[in-house]
């Protein structure tokens, strides 16, 4: 005889046996369908009875990430991502805390109404690393009033994204369109100006508009546009492919680009547009100070109304022009060209090795100036010195100027 | 005492489990509030039994789906939000207008087409004003049954701003391919272009895209990088790099660009690049107009048939050119140096308004005023003002 307490147990070890059969099948068979089976598709598991088969996968197995649907902290690793657009009327919007995280923002915004601003969208705290973030907006109401040096005003948040930290390695971003905050947009990077703290941060295919601070800060930034930022446009070792405009803003340094390494972008800024350590095939117009500045610079384009317009070590086929300043300063220009619209000082090129160049001043001191030697080269300057300084060697005068060097030879005149 | 019949117990138990599995399946349909602050992935499997953290079928998919409309008409998306769609959509005119700043349009690889009886409207428009704004992942293409197109594939006010649009297919237009402002941080990705009325592709940045036959410009950009262009239309930048542009049956340029960098640009009867700076690039015309014409050229390649292989207003430099015909010039600049020409023996090789130093002609002539170090193979004898260390003819 089989008392009711043994009844319970059998009951229970029954349950817990199909439950854990259930259990099992609900994950379906750990092999794939063979391939005489011939079929790999929606079919198979839901044209029967009705009856979960083998194969079907749970949701989880579906999207195995987890979901955010509000403001919070992230204190796990894992893969995360919204499900829905997130706003906040104070503080932070996403904090990320853990190591080994990545965010899908999956098309959604996060967006803050503080006022005054405050906070930041998505912040990567200093134990947070291996970090990446793709995919959406974050917005604020925060836009540029007009002026030069540029004034902002709103309510919004102060930072886009944001690790503060030197903790902080192996940052990535991408995707990620950002419209209004009263700080900086994107930076990755502790520090100022040039200076980084090596989190080996990469921003690419980003857009950020309407920041009164600086718009990006990484080590890597690429394909990406800045407009109307207050303070730096790009800030990064190494940039290709960017277009910023920069306002200015009172009391900060705004560079358009600022870069170790940058090919193929366009700055413009009410002080310095580019200043890069080596640059190729960009373009550069500042206004107080230079165009383009950098130790080498190959095939670069630079404008300036107070500064020259390329200032470099080394040029290579590069153009400046200058309104009141010299159109292209450099130690060696090989191939370039300089022109220089007015001022008591200014002159087309000044350098002091040029090969094969060209300066011009419309109504300034020089057409071309150098402290060396010239050489195949030409220069203008109607009614006054087109060609002044060291060693003149094969070189000529367009229009009515006149050569004012120390040696000359081989046909200069 | 009451005895319970056990087989009913049992019943019981295996029932109330099923429901409580059931309920807690899908998980409670609000999310988590805000108040619990600290979430993880461990919260909802944990302990291997499903527990109210388990997702809905909005967690899974939370965008929100866009469908074929009834009677084709236009959908307007005038919400923030991230949208999808779940099928392929045909319109009769107009496609989906989005009217909201932060919206995300994935078309998830299905396409929008124009089905009438006349072309009309556009795929997707972006109303006056409108930011932060991605589109990407599908087609854009004429109607199968009647084949009717329509006028754009995506078209804009000229005030939107931080616009992506990446991974796209757009064929057959009858005006503009993908349109968007060239001033408001526009990027195009990864996008593909066939046969459009007017431009293939305008935007501020437009990156590894490939354009065939466009009748206007194909891109039409600021920065142009990795791009592919073949027909009637070539590219126009401010700054072009590792770009590949052939144009064939106009007199279009190849590709026009301020700055240009490691770029080919060929044309049937245009210039093969116009630029003001081009370094380690090729330009060649096939018929009647220039190989490279830019201010100045550094490193390059330019070829032209009765015309200039390169021009330059001021120094060309490194550089090599061609040029046949009755009335060709090789390399016609400022001051010339270090190049190295072919020519026919009737055309000029090298023609400098100043200098020409250290270069060397293989038929034609070499004229400047001042001509320094050089060398000719076959044609005319040197001449110039000034002459110093030339080896003359042989």
């Amino acid at each position: 005889m089989i008392d009711s307490s043994s009844r319970i147990r059998q009951s229970v070890a029954s349950f817990l046996f199909l439950a854990a059969a259930g259990a099992v099948l609900a994950q379906g068979p750990l092999l794939p369908p063979t391939s005489a089976n011939g079929t790999i598709g929606t079919v198979p598991p839901i044209s029967g009875s009705g009856i979960p088969q083998g194969s079907m996968k749970t949701l989880h197995q579906i999207e195995p990430r987890t979901p955010v649907s509000a403001a919070m902290t992230i204190s796990d690793p894992g893969s995360y991502y919204l499900v829905q657009n997130i706003a906040v009327a104070s503080g932070n919007g996403i904090v990320i805390t853990a190591p080994n995280v990545t965010l899908d923002m999956r098309g959604f915004t996060v967006s803050s109404t503080a006022s005054p601003a405050a906070g930041t969208a998505v912040l990567i705290e200093s134990t947070a690393e291996q970090v990446t973030i793709f995919n959406g907006n974050i917005r604020g109401n925060v836009s540029f009033s007009g002026g030069s040096p540029g004034s902002y005003s709103g309510s919004g948040f102060l930072h886009g994204i944001r690790a503060p930290s030197l903790n902080s390695e192996n940052l990535r971003l991408e995707d990620v369109s950002i419209d209004g905050c009263l700080g900086d947009g994107i930076n990755l990077e502790p520090g100022s100006g040039s200076g980084f703290g090596g989190n080996n941060s990469i921003v690419t295919t980003c857009l950020v508009r309407n920041v009164a601070g600086d718009g990006i800060r990484a080590e890597i930034v690429e394909e990406c546009v800045v407009r109307r930022c207050g303070g730096n446009g790009v800030t990064a070792l190494k940039a290709s492919h960017c277009a910023v405009v920069t306002t200015g803003s009172s009391g900060v340094t705004s560079e358009g680009i600022n870069a170790s390494v940058l090919q193929s972008s366009i700055a413009e800024s009410p002080q310095r547009g580019i200043a890069a350590e080596q640059a190729v095939n960009c373009r550069g117009a500042g206004v107080s100070q230079e165009g383009i500045v950098g130790k080498k610079l190959t095939n670069c384009d630079g404008s300036s109304s107070q500064g020259a317009g390329v200032s470099a070590d080394i040029a290579v086929n590069c153009r400046g022009f200058s309104f009141f300043g010299t159109g292209l300063s450099a130690q060696t220009a090989t191939n370039c060209m300089g022109e220089n619209q007015s001022g008591i000082n200014g002159r087309g090129l000044s350098a002091s090795c040029a090969v094969n160049c060209y300066g011009e001043s419309l109504s300034g001191a020089f057409g071309l100036t150098v402290a060396g030697t010239v050489s195949f080269s030409t220069g203008k300057r109607n009614g006054g010195v087109a060609i002044e300084g060291g060693n003149a060697i094969g070189c000529t005068v367009e229009g009515t100027g006149s050569v004012s060097v120390l040696t000359k030879s081989l046909g200069t005149p | 005492m009451m005895k319970m019949n056990p087989n009913f117990l049992s019943a019981s138990i295996g029932l109330f489990a099923l429901m409580s599995s059931a309920t807690f399946a899908q998980g409670p349909l609000t999310p988590p509030a805000s108040g619990d602050s600290v979430i993880g992935p461990d919260a909802a499997l944990s302990t291997g039994t499903p527990v109210p953290f388990m997702k809905t079928l909005h967690e899974v998919e939370p965008r929100m789906p866009i469908s074929q409309p009834a009677s084709a008409a236009a959908i307007t998306i005038n919400t923030s939000g991230s949208y999808y769609l779940t099928e392929n959509l045909f319109f009769l005119e107009n496609g989906i207008s989005i009217a909201a700043d932060d919206v995300t349009l994935d078309l998830n690889g299905f396409a929008v087409t124009h089905e009438n009886l006349v072309d009309g409207g556009s795929a997707i428009i972006l109303q006056s004003g409108v930011s932060n704004i991605t589109i990407r992942n599908g087609s854009i293409a004429e109607g199968g049954l009647l084949g009717t197109v329509f006028n754009n594939g995506i078209s804009s006010s000229s005030n939107v701003t931080n616009v992506r649009v990446t991974d796209l297919h757009v064929r057959n237009c009858a005006n503009q391919g993908i349109e968007l402002p060239k001033t408001g941080g526009t990027i195009v990705k990864r996008c593909q272009v066939r046969s459009t009325t007017g431009t293939g592709i305008e935007a501020e940045i437009v990156s590894q895209c490939t354009v065939n036959e466009a009748d206007s410009s194909a891109i039409d950009t600021r920065i142009a990088n990795g791009c592919e262009v073949l027909g009637p239309g070539g590219i126009l930048a401010e700054v072009a790099s590792h770009c590949r542009s052939t144009v064939d049956g106009t007199n279009a340029a190849g590709l026009a660009a301020d700055l240009v960098d490691d770029c080919e640009g060929d044309s049937q009867s245009g210039k093969g690049i116009a630029g003001l700076l081009v370094y380690n690039s090729r330009g060649e015309c096939a018929s009647g107009d220039i190989g490279i014409d830019a201010e100045i050229v550094y490193r390059s390649f330019g070829q032209a048939v009765n015309s200039t292989g390169i021009r330059a207003d001021h120094g060309v430099a490194h550089s090599m050119a061609s040029s046949s015909g009755l009335t060709g010039t090789g390399i016609r600049g400022q001051n010339v140096t270090n190049c190295r020409t072919f020519s026919n023996n009737l055309a000029a090789g090298i023609l400098a308004d100043q200098t020409i130093s250290f270069s060397h002609g293989n038929g034609g002539s070499i004229t400047g005023v001042t001509v320094i170090g050089c060398s000719q193979q076959l044609g005319a004898p040197i001449t110039g003002t000034n002459r110093f260390f030339n080896k003359p003819l042989p």
